[in-house]
């Protein structure tokens, strides 16, 4: 006794040209939505805004919606102040120096006066750099704590990585510092990046 | 000659059975469902002052979040098997798409455009077009292409289908926003029965958008651009939807305190879900009628 | 139940509610103190030592914060290092939650300091920890010092501070003004009494009025630290022994007070502190210290008289046997010597033998010179009728002692009274300012007399730096011409010329004392006054050498330091007591009254001013007086002759603040700004340029979502807001502005604000 299995199938449906087209202008609209997407991002993401100082003769451009601060002890300074927590900062200050004075007294002094005011301050590194513009610097990574001043309220203290670059020009000494929550300084210095490829001085 | 009993009333003329589930009606009688009880619950959470915590919560917040899947299950799967031709995959279109999104849309779409950092802090039309370009965009196309590479073409046999599946999609995909809400954001129970609505209805009104444009190429011959144009305006309504949603829900200031508004999100979901659902309702009809014409007129 | 019994049981539990609310928050209710702002500023201030790696807790005290940027007011005795108070670093603790001790937060500098007055501003100017702070970036809460001049008996005080050596919250403790004590140091109002019941580790913390602004300063300074005694608590094993006991640092821990020193004393110290400005004497000697205390010059109190009124110089106007019923003021005078700011000194008056706090003076600093005539009296009080006990103590141990009788008539024995000195013009009148007198061959006296009989003995003694030098004939007796009331002149004379310095005239009738008046000899006769400083001018050099060379100025330009100041000076004898007032815009910022100590003529006294920063801009004024008298005056400008307003002076406003939470989790978002926009600014000119000088105050949420805006808010402008974090959809508000029908009084705005996810 023989057994015959008739398979029925449905007979196939034909995608005609145009639906392929369809698909295929669907998936790569995908793709250039995302890419899009993307480009957005990174628009509003490292977008600056200039800035000026021709008394000091300072050109830079800083990210876009920072807060700036010239008020303080420094040429100015930029804060994110989205930032939860420790708001992420640049900042450059300019100190007048003895023509003898090299990077590394500069260097020396800034440690001096940190360590002095904080006891929290530690130097990680230091290393020659060299900066877009063919600039000689230095810079010099270090951390410390910061925590609110409003002692009423209960706020954690953040370890903060620093970043100060250093450079001599003209009898005097520009130093570009990057501030940032520890945990957070990695994704946050392409800005700083960024701003130092810009600064001109 | 033989007698011959006839009634007075005319024949009754013999109608052709719908061979298949009606899929508008299942997604309206789902819909409604959970927005009653995710309004019931709202209220019934503000006004008793409920505050659970810890399991109770969770239990209370899954269940919560299971509701839409069930009602799918119960309007739409269930029902399907009720009808004479029923439609296959259905199950297999929902539950793919919600691993898709858990697996790659969302963590991948979170890496990669890291919306929190930027958007929230953006201008509105530039809100609308970054969500439009981002989040939208890999949704809409998750939903897409399940149930492009799951069911089609052969599961489209009458263009009702394609709503049907996209509508299974966006259930779960919804189901999988609102897994991710719940365990990421530690929502209160109120605002968790509002956002389970608004997911749905905003992942309903994209796939109704799919529907149509799949529908489209599959039963008429469209621009090959249509599609294309259907996931862009999908992703638009996402787009549109994340934003005004959001600034209707955000509380403004004022010295007396300020709270979010998530019944104004609410109702701007129920109103976009209506809205874009009739409006391609009237498509559907209008191409049916159209085909319907077409082949009348091809009729001998 | 009728229904008149339901309306009287209904109206009888309203009232009980009514009653309910009222007792339920005493300080709020009844006063217009901001309790929470008034906690906050108050801080315990622990002064300390390291002994070996151990610190050690050496004093304790309470104080009040006074400005933004963290200077705190206090008392000297619990800050300065001393004998009592051996430590060196200031530990200052916070009350961070109410009912909650103190917790020790940063550290702290005396900035200015008078120890007689015993009022101290100390600037936090280090975490605990020892880092160094930006007192720019603090912003903490502070009061405002009220009028201390404008307080009157009865009036409702709060004092507040702390009751124990650090384990105690802080206490509120209502009560009034029960009185006031003169004394030459700050006249009539050189204390104000208080009923309220204030614990001595108070010291140092702050009386409030009605409107909540300082009045006074709790003030109590402490015996040398005793064991056995109990003026003192042991609570650290200091001596490393392993036991807390009497041979353990003992933390002086005072008696009772009853005084606040009036917050007008502290307004010079504050403007200094504030100014910054320090002022040095670079050639010239100024006595501040003083010799330790030995057998020889221990310090006594001695002559002790009573007197009904003071004169404008500070003297008896007459000595008094007894006073009259219904008598409203009594003084007692007394000499003083070897006294030194250090020195603790007390009144205890008993009133038929039993002890009367009200005019009582608990230990106190020593707020006079080194020697001479003093006063403690007090007016506007009524003194019951009574035998009363005056009793003097110095450093906890009691010396002389007086009597008086209050009650019965007027006294209508023969009295001498109202001395003042000057010179003699052609007509026979004495003329001059009074009490200072340029010195030459003749100084006069004319005093009043009554109830005078002829042939009544009297006698008149005049000293010269407590040595006699000329008294009336033996016998003397009151002539009938001169009648029995009237005015009489007197003088002394030396033909070789009477030397610079200071005089006193006793008068005596009967052989009692009557009449007593000091008055000064110094400088050049210029008609009846005298001409003692001249010359005074400014400059700015690099050294002092330069200075004193350098042409004079009287307009500097801005940021200018040092500046210096010099005068001429002729015949002031040695010890003559002489102050120097420095002001700005008319507010005296220094004032320092000494004994001169150099040569009797001179020229270029030298101070000089100086400021890490410059001096600030402002119309700058040197006075030179001796006694009440001024005697020269001059003033410089810098920059544009007028301070700089500081916004952040004033601690009038509405604080701001609240919790930032999700709106979803409802849990609180740390990390949030808060910014504040000025009223010049909207929130779209902001998020334009966001620049901070559009800002108004800044804040930062905590981990719990708490956030407070340190710069009070004025009623009635219009600021914007902005709330940011990332990951959250911003908020943002234009014409936020504090209205009576939103918060009708000064207490804090605490709102809730729903940050929404996204």
């Amino acid at each position: 006794m023989s057994t015959t299995i008739i398979e029925v199938r449905e007979a196939p449906v034909e995608l005609t040209l145009r639906q392929r087209w369809s698909h295929y202008f669907a998936i790569i609209y995908a793709i250039l939505a995302v890419i899009i997407g993307i480009n957005l991002r990174d628009t509003a993401l490292y977008a600056t805004v200039p800035y000026s100082n021709p008394q000091v003769g300072i050109t830079a451009f800083y990210p876009n919606h920072w807060l700036i601060d010239n008020s303080g002890n420094y040429v100015f300074r930029v804060r994110d102040m989205s930032q939860t927590g420790f708001k992420t900062a640049m900042q450059v200050n300019i100190i007048p120096i003895n023509q003898d004075m090299t990077t590394r007294n500069i260097l020396e002094t800034l440690i001096l006066n940190r360590s002095q005011t904080d006891s929290t301050f530690r130097v990680l590194s230091q290393e020659p750099i060299q900066l877009s513009d063919g600039t000689e610097a230095t810079q010099m990574r270090s951390t410390f704590v910061a925590s609110d001043e409003d002692p009423f309220l209960e706020s954690i203290p953040t370890v903060v990585e620093r970043l100060d670059v250093i450079a001599v020009q003209g009898g005097q000494a520009i130093i570009i510092s990057f501030l940032s929550d520890a945990q957070t300084f990695e994704s946050n210095y392409p800005r700083f990046e960024q701003f130092l490829n810009d600064i001109d001085f | 000659m033989s007698s011959r009993t006839r009634t007075i009333t005319p024949d009754e003329i013999e109608q052709e059975r719908y061979p298949f589930r009606r899929a508008w009606p299942s997604i309206i009688v789902e819909i409604a469902i959970l927005a009653g009880v995710c309004v019931g619950v709202y209220f019934i959470t503000r006004l008793l002052n409920i505050q659970l915590s810890g399991l109770p919560l969770s239990i209370v917040e899954a269940a919560l979040i299971a509701v839409p899947v069930i009602l799918w299950i119960v309007f739409s799967l269930m029902r399907e098997q009720a009808a004479d031709l029923p439609r296959f995959r259905l199950l297999i279109v929902m539950i793919i798409t919600l691993l898709a999104a858990n697996a790659v849309t969302i963590p991948a779409a979170d890496a990669l455009f890291q919306t929190s950092d930027w958007l929230p802090h953006e201008a509105t039309i530039q809100r609308i077009l970054g969500y439009t370009f981002t989040l939208g965009v890999a949704q809409a196309i998750t939903q897409y292409l399940v149930v492009y590479y799951c069911v089609y073409p052969r599961g489209l046999r009458v263009r009702a289908d394609s709503i049907a599946y996209f509508a299974a999609a966006s259930v779960g995909y919804a189901a999988m926003l609102n897994i991710h809400f719940m365990l990421n954001s530690t929502p209160a129970l109120d605002v968790l029965a509002l956002t389970v609505f608004a997911n749905q209805a905003t992942s309903l009104a994209m796939s109704f958008m799919l529907a149509f444009g799949l529908a489209e190429v599959r039963f008429a011959s469209p621009t090959p651009f249509l599609m294309m144009i259907m996931l862009a305006l999908s992703a638009l309504i996402f787009g549109a939807s994340v934003t005004l949603r959001g600034g209707l829900v955000n509380g403004g200031f004022s010295l007396l305190g300020s709270e979010a508004s998530p019944l104004y999100g609410f109702a701007f979901s129920t109103i976009l879900l209506v809205a874009v659902g009739v409006v391609i309702a009237f498509f559907f009809r209008t191409a049916e009628r159209r085909e319907e014409e077409a082949a009348l007129a091809q009729a001998p | 139940m009728t229904l008149t019994s339901k309306l009287r049981l209904c109206s009888g539990a309203i009232i009980t509610l009514f009653a309910l609310l009222l007792i339920g928050s005493p300080i709020q209710a009844q006063t217009g103190l901001d309790v929470e702002r008034v906690q906050r500023a108050t801080v315990l201030v622990m002064q300390t030592r390291i002994v070996g790696n151990t610190p050690i807790i050496t004093c304790v005290g309470s104080g009040t914060i006074v400005s933004r940027d963290g200077l705190i007011l206090t008392n000297a005795h619990n800050t300065l290092p001393g004998a009592n108070c051996p430590g060196d670093t200031l530990i200052i603790s916070l009350n961070i939650r109410p009912g909650e001790p103190p917790v020790a937060r940063y550290q702290a500098d005396v900035v200015q300091a008078d120890p007689g007055l015993d009022l101290a501003l100390i600037r936090i100017t280090r975490q605990v920890d020892g880092r160094l702070i930006d007192r720019t970036a603090l912003a903490l809460p502070f009061v405002e010092l009220g009028d201390s001049e404008s307080v009157n008996l009865d009036d409702t005080i709060t004092v507040v501070g702390y009751p124990g050596i650090g384990n105690d919250p802080i206490v509120f403790e209502r009560g009034t003004v029960s009185g006031f004590a003169a004394e030459p140091s700050g006249g009539d109002k050189s204390w104000i009494k208080t009923s309220a019941s204030i614990a001595a580790t108070m010291s140092g913390g702050g009386a409030y009025n009605q409107n909540g602004l300082l009045i006074g300063i709790p003030t109590t300074a402490p015996l040398t630290p005793n064991p056995t005694t109990g003026n003192c608590i042991s609570v650290q094993d200091s001596n490393a022994d392993g036991l807390i006991n009497t041979n353990d640092v003992c933390i002086p821990s005072g008696g009772f007070i009853n005084l606040l020193r009036p917050s007008a004393f502290v307004q010079p110290l504050l403007q200094a502190a504030r100014l910054d400005i320090t002022i040095s004497f670079p050639l010239q000697s100024v006595a501040t210290t003083s010799a330790p205390v030995t057998a020889a010059n221990r310090p006594r109190f001695r002559y002790l008289g009573f007197s009904p009124s003071v004169n404008a110089a500070g003297m008896p106007t007459t000595i008094i046997r007894s006073l009259p019923t219904g008598s409203d003021s009594l003084y007692l005078f007394f000499d003083y010597e070897n006294m030194t700011p250090e020195t603790v000194y007390e009144l205890r008056v008993n009133t038929n033998g039993i002890p009367n706090p009200n005019f009582s003076v608990s230990p106190v600093r020593w707020s006079g010179g080194q020697r001479g005539l003093w006063y403690v009296g007090s007016s506007g009080q009524p003194f019951p009728n009574g035998t009363y006990e005056f009793t003097l103590f110095i450093d906890g141990i009691a010396g002389d002692s007086a009597r008086l009788v209050v009650g019965g008539g007027p006294d209508e024995g023969p009295a001498f009274s109202d001395i003042v000195f000057g010179l003699l013009d052609s007509s026979g009148n004495v003329t001059g300012t009074g009490y200072v007198l340029p010195t030459g061959t003749t100084a006069s006296a004319r005093f009043l007399y009554r109830n005078m009989n002829a042939g009544t003995p009297w006698a008149a003694i005049w000293y010269y730096e407590g040595q006699e030098v000329q008294r009336t004939d033996d016998g003397t007796v009151w002539a009938e011409s001169d009648g029995a009331n009237g005015t009489k002149t007197i003088s002394v004379q030396s033909v070789t010329g009477l030397l610079p310095g200071s005089y006193r005239l006793e008068l005596y009738v009967e052989g009692r004392l009557a009449a007593v008046s000091d008055f000064t000899l110094a400088g050049g006769q210029d008609g009846s006054f005298a001409r003692i400083f001249s010359d005074t001018h400014f400059t700015t050099a690099s050294s002092i050498q330069e200075a004193l060379s350098a042409a004079p100025i009287t307009s500097f330009s801005a940021g200018t330091s040092p500046i210096f100041a010099m005068f001429d000076w002729q015949l002031i004898g040695s010890g003559t007591l002489w102050r120097i007032d420095w002001s700005v815009d008319n507010q005296v910022f220094f004032s320092q009254t000494q004994p001169w100590s150099g040569a009797p003529t001179g020229s270029n006294f030298l101070m000089q001013l100086a400021s890490p920063s410059g001096l600030p801009d402002g119309t700058y004024r040197l006075d030179l007086f001796i006694g009440q008298i001024q005697f020269d005056t001059a003033q410089f400008r810098v920059g544009i002759g007028q301070l700089p307003i500081d916004r952040f002076s004033s601690a009038e406003g509405i604080i701001l603040r609240g919790r930032v939470i999700n709106s979803v989790s409802r849990e609180g978002v740390p990390g949030v700004s808060v910014l504040l926009i000025s009223e010049d600014y909207s929130v779209s000119d902001f998020t334009q340029d966001w620049n901070q000088n559009q800002l108004f105050a800044t804040a930062t949420t905590d981990r719990n979502g708490r956030f407070e805006i340190n710069l009070p808010l004025q009623r009635d402008v219009q600021y914007s807001v902005v709330l940011l974090a990332e990951g959250y959809l911003p908020i943002t508000a234009d014409g936020v502005e504090i209205t009576d029908e939103i918060h009708p009084d000064n207490s804090p705005i605490d709102i809730t604000l729903e940050l929404t996810p996204e």
